[in-house]
């Protein structure tokens, strides 16, 4: 926590500042309720008015403004966050890699080696054998990325995947009332997956695809 | 003119952006800490 607020201080000196008026942060795993409050005391040297929130708030913002719409994240983690017509909120997911998180990233890294070819592949450490060529997957050739998982488990993980992340849209959004159909914004790399977009989307019906306004630290800074 | 910072803390990446209200003064990307230690797990 106390990194986090000097590499703050750091970056606002090096722009010439030492504190700011209002100084909005979201972010991801910091211990929750007790950890963004110790984030917003070591952030009062720098900012008159200091406000830490989860990541997906200002997602949210950054997608919707202060209006109503569900948010979707697969990300590392997954968790759906939405807000009603009349201000409520309400969020599904988003409990960490040991509860839950599933159809996230983490959960899907979980699944992935689970056959022997597929491991031996990944380059485990521990089934690596000298025939076993480490290759660091952002320069590894797609084909062979592909074919790390044969397609038809592949295509099974991704509609599991699916099913959980719509359950967990459908759970954010039980009880609000939101305008129909649904403003919905996906966030997150998983969903640069154009399958596991269309299988999200599918699982969900009709719904008011929503594309964010702007950046999320942007939002943050009231923009 | 009020100063507002708005901070995107990801697990890999900070993001920050300085607005006064109505426009941005400027933004920054950073490492927010090294890829072995992120995510907490």
């Amino acid at each position: 926590m106390a990194r986090r607020a000097r590499s703050l201080r750091k970056l606002l000196r090096r722009r010439g500042l030492a504190r700011v008026d209002a100084l909005t942060l979201g972010g991801t795993r910091l211990g929750g309720a007790a950890g963004r409050r110790e984030l917003t005391r070591l952030l009062r040297p720098l900012a008159a008015r200091p406000l830490v929130v989860p990541d997906f708030q200002i997602a949210h913002a950054a997608a919707f403004g202060k209006g109503p719409g569900v948010l979707l994240v697969a990300s590392t983690g997954s968790i759906a966050y939405a807000r009603g017509t009349k201000g409520a909120a309400r969020r599904a997911g988003g409990l960490g890699p040991l509860l839950g998180d599933e159809g996230s990233g983490f959960w899907l890294g979980r699944r992935l080696p689970a056959t022997r070819r597929c491991a031996a592949r990944f380059a485990c450490p521990a089934r690596s054998t000298s025939r076993t060529r480490r290759i660091p997957s952002a320069r590894r050739p797609r084909s062979r990325r592909a074919s790390c998982v044969p397609p038809p488990r592949a295509r099974r993980l991704r509609e599991s995947a699916a099913d959980h992340l719509a359950t967990l849209a459908a759970e954010a959004v039980s009880g609000l009332a939101l305008p129909k159909p649904v403003p919905l914004a996906l966030h997150g790399s998983l969903f640069k997956d154009p399958g596991l977009r269309a299988a999200v989307l599918r699982r969900l019906g009709r719904v008011r695809l929503v594309a964010p306004r702007l950046p999320a630290e942007r939002a943050a800074a009231g923009l | 003119m009020t100063l507002r910072l708005g901070v995107d803390l990801g697990a890999t990446w900070l993001r920050a952006c300085l607005s006064d209200g109505t426009r941005a003064l400027w933004t920054e990307r950073v490492p927010a800490c090294a890829w072995r230690d992120a995510p907490a797990l």
